[in-house]
């Protein structure tokens, strides 16, 4: 967006408008599709040079055209420069030799076949569809490499990008799983034949049909639009799960504390009002009984209370224990800022609710927590020799996603997500602590932090440099690498409390060994 | 507050539709017309409720689809209305205008958006908070009154007009709300 500042501003009030007839008399499509093709042929430049040849339109055409390059929503020339270092500079696994393995698949180029992978997906790949780098024929017998990536883990030790720059606005891809082809004869690297695209089949564990497919260009180091995926039910008779611990096979469901409201107990220099409500839609109030609501801003006046409003409604909002209470009569309506207080008598009584429900949300956690790494101890008993199969089995791949690929490489299967900037000045606060503490101890040294948002399957990635961007609102998992290749958890981050000037401690805990750490954020994206 | 439902957003059909149409115009600049035509009204209309006359609001629209029909090639379909990237390239062009030639841009208010307004910060209506409101519209800055605008004289939703300004819908909710404060505490120390 163009810089706005000094642009002066006139009101104008109830203007009249062209109707659809008028605006339409002033459509000129055709001195567009002129301007359009002597920007193409570069006249327009040499006629703004000639001093006012072209008259009118065609002027301002070529101001645009001198000018575009300013503007945001033209794309920077892709370097057509190919170098080691820039392949190198776009994939960078952050654990060498962690990373999600191949697997090789034998085939006959001649025939061409199907190749079903471990998840599910299957591969159709077409006869005679492959050629050297230097554009010759193959050898009828070549390995197929194939991998996915289907969780912020897989993601996260992949190295590759999820940042996506389309005209100029940047955004962070969500993923619905990821896939990986190459082709080799004997060492060599193959490349697909024009017009023989193979069909990928992708196992998903996301049926949502906003997602797009785009293809990396290690090149330009930017994600090349595809177009959709067809998804369709998995349906198929997939492999036992050899579970990891799932709420649904007997794990205690943990309560969520988020649901909570502290008591407060009302002001009697303030007044306070009951408000009919369903317990349904109020979880975080199902646990009390009396609730009054208390004004919280000056909107509220004692003589509402004698209206009688026909509408009444409560609404949560976005900060915990405040409410808006709407009132609407005829075409009058009010809102007020309310937070549930208690009278004295029952004041009492729901703080012993609280404070019970709090004891229990505790103790199912520590029982959840407890029975999980029991389970995961189970599964994993050897975490060094961590089976990833296991691991894919147990996720839950409802659909199918198809689409077909005309180069090797990797193709993501995305939607793209706007920047996050919802707290910049916590985030910006955030990145001080972190790097206060880099300073304290020098043992510790990062480059990279690492942040997973429960729920997104995705891995945010910043340098120390950059302003952290979060969402402060969801449960996020905030990691880091040392230069000693360990991995250090920074603790899960109470917003609220993070103050300018205060000396937080904030200090990364490193993990006891890659593998747990990895189990860790595993788990945490499931 | 009631919203009049927006030409702007499409099923995730029409979406998909409008791809097609957009590869075929990337392939062939003659099939920019469907494209041209669908949309011409509602720019024309979102640059003329900025500008003074039509005849600038005609000119700029024209440089508007002149500068998507030359980059169309690298017009990237990330599952928007083709009419998002429109909208960011009319604002683009209606601020280079006005910057460019220091004149005073248009803020084009309706009186029932301004009734909407006092509803929606809880006030009750009356003339006199009208006219105070009215004028507390001038105190706001670029980003709060152009968020206003779409909103409140637009009546586009909230994920619209966060779109136009490439901002999360939730921003644009908080933003809202921020500025309808900041108008209520304007109104509330006049009196």
């Amino acid at each position: 967006m163009k810089d706005k500042t000094n642009v002066k501003r006139k009101l104008l009030t109830d203007r009249n408008f062209p109707n659809s007839e008028k605006i339409s008399q002033r459509k000129d499509l055709n001195n567009i599709q002129k301007n359009h093709a002597m920007i193409k042929k570069g006249l327009l430049k040499k006629a703004l040079a000639w001093g006012g040849a072209i008259a009118g339109t065609a002027i301002i055409a070529a101001a645009i055209y001198l000018n575009g390059i300013t503007n945001p929503v033209m794309e920077k020339p892709v370097e057509k420069k190919q170098t080691v270092e820039m392949k190198e500079a776009c994939i960078l696994p952050p654990l060498q030799g962690k990373e999600t393995p191949f697997s090789t698949f034998r085939i006959s180029v001649k025939t061409g076949g199907v190749i079903n992978y471990k998840t599910g997906s299957t591969l159709t790949i077409p006869a005679n569809a492959f050629l050297s780098s230097n554009g010759k024929p193959v050898s009828d017998s070549i390995d197929i490499k194939y991998r996915e990536y289907h969780n912020p883990c897989d993601i996260f030790l992949s190295g590759i990008p999820m940042k996506y720059d389309s005209a100029g606005t940047q955004y962070t891809f969500e993923s619905a799983g990821m896939i990986e082809i190459l082709a080799f004869d004997g060492n060599e690297k193959l490349k697909l034949k024009e017009q023989s695209p193979i069909e990928i089949t992708m196992a998903s564990t996301n049926d949502d049909t906003r997602f797009n497919i785009y293809r990396l260009d290690t090149i330009s180091k930017n994600w090349v639009y595809l177009g959709k995926d067809k998804v369709t039910s998995a349906n198929n008779n997939k492999t036992e799960k050899n579970s990891l611990p799932e709420n649904e096979k007997g794990a205690p469901k943990v309560v969520n504390e988020e649901e909570l409201i502290t008591p407060i107990a009302a002001d009697p220099k303030k007044f306070c009002f009951n408000i009919g409500y369903d317990k349904k839609d109020f979880p975080e109030l199902a646990a009390y009984d009396n609730v009054l609501f208390e004004g919280t801003d000056n909107n509220f006046k004692p003589s509402f209370y004698k209206i009688n409003w026909d509408k009444i409604s409560l609404l949560s909002t976005d900060i915990k224990g405040n409410f808006i209470v709407k009132l609407k009569k005829a075409d009058t309506s009010i809102s007020v800022n309310a937070k549930p207080v208690f009278n004295k008598g029952d004041y009492n009584s729901a703080l012993a609710k609280f404070e019970a429900r709090h004891k229990q949300v505790v103790e199912v956690r520590n029982r959840a927590e407890s029975e999980m790494e029991s389970k995961l101890k189970k599964i994993n008993k050897d975490l060094s020799n961590y089976n990833r199969r296991d691991f894919i089995a147990a996720s839950n791949f409802r659909v199918n996603r198809t689409f077909s690929i005309l180069v090797l490489g990797i193709t993501n299967c995305d939607n793209p997500m706007p920047q996050m900037i919802p707290a910049q000045t916590v985030a910006q606060q955030l990145v001080n602590l972190l790097k206060q503490e880099d300073r304290d101890d020098k043992q510790l040294q990062y480059s990279t932090i690492y942040i997973v948002e429960k729920g997104k399957n995705t891995v945010f990635r910043f340098s120390k440099n950059e302003p952290l961007l979060f969402n402060p609102k969801a449960q996020n998992l905030i990691w880091t690498i040392t230069n000693k290749n360990e991995i250090a958890f920074f603790p899960a981050i109470d917003y609220k409390k993070l103050s300018l000037g205060k000396q937080n401690k904030l200090r990364p805990v490193l993990a006891k060994n890659q593998e747990t750490a990895l189990v860790k954020i595993k788990t945490f994206s499931n | 507050m009631n919203e009049t439902l927006s030409t702007y957003h499409f099923s995730k059909e029409r979406i998909s539709k409008e791809e097609d149409l957009i590869r075929d115009a990337k392939k062939d600049s003659s099939k920019f017309d469907i494209l041209y035509n669908n949309y011409y009204e509602q720019i024309f209309l979102f640059v003329l409720k900025r500008v003074e006359t039509e005849d600038i609001a005609a000119d700029i629209t024209s440089q508007v689809f002149l500068k998507a029909l030359t980059n169309i090639s690298k017009y990237k379909e990330i599952g928007l209305p083709f009419g998002s990237w429109l909208y960011r390239i009319a604002r683009n062009e209606i601020y280079d205008l006005f910057l460019k030639n220091k004149i005073e841009m248009v803020v084009s208010i309706e009186s029932k958006g301004i009734w909407n307004m006092i509803t929606e910060i809880g006030e009750e209506k009356n003339e006199e908070d009208y006219t105070k409101l009215h004028a507390a519209l001038g105190t706001l800055d670029d980003d709060e009154m152009e968020l206003i605008e779409l909103r409140f004289f637009e009546k586009r939703p909230f994920k619209e007009a966060a779109e136009i300004l490439e901002i999360t819908e939730n921003n644009a909710k908080v933003k809202t709300y921020r500025i309808l404060d900041k108008l209520k505490k304007l109104l509330q120390n006049e009196r």
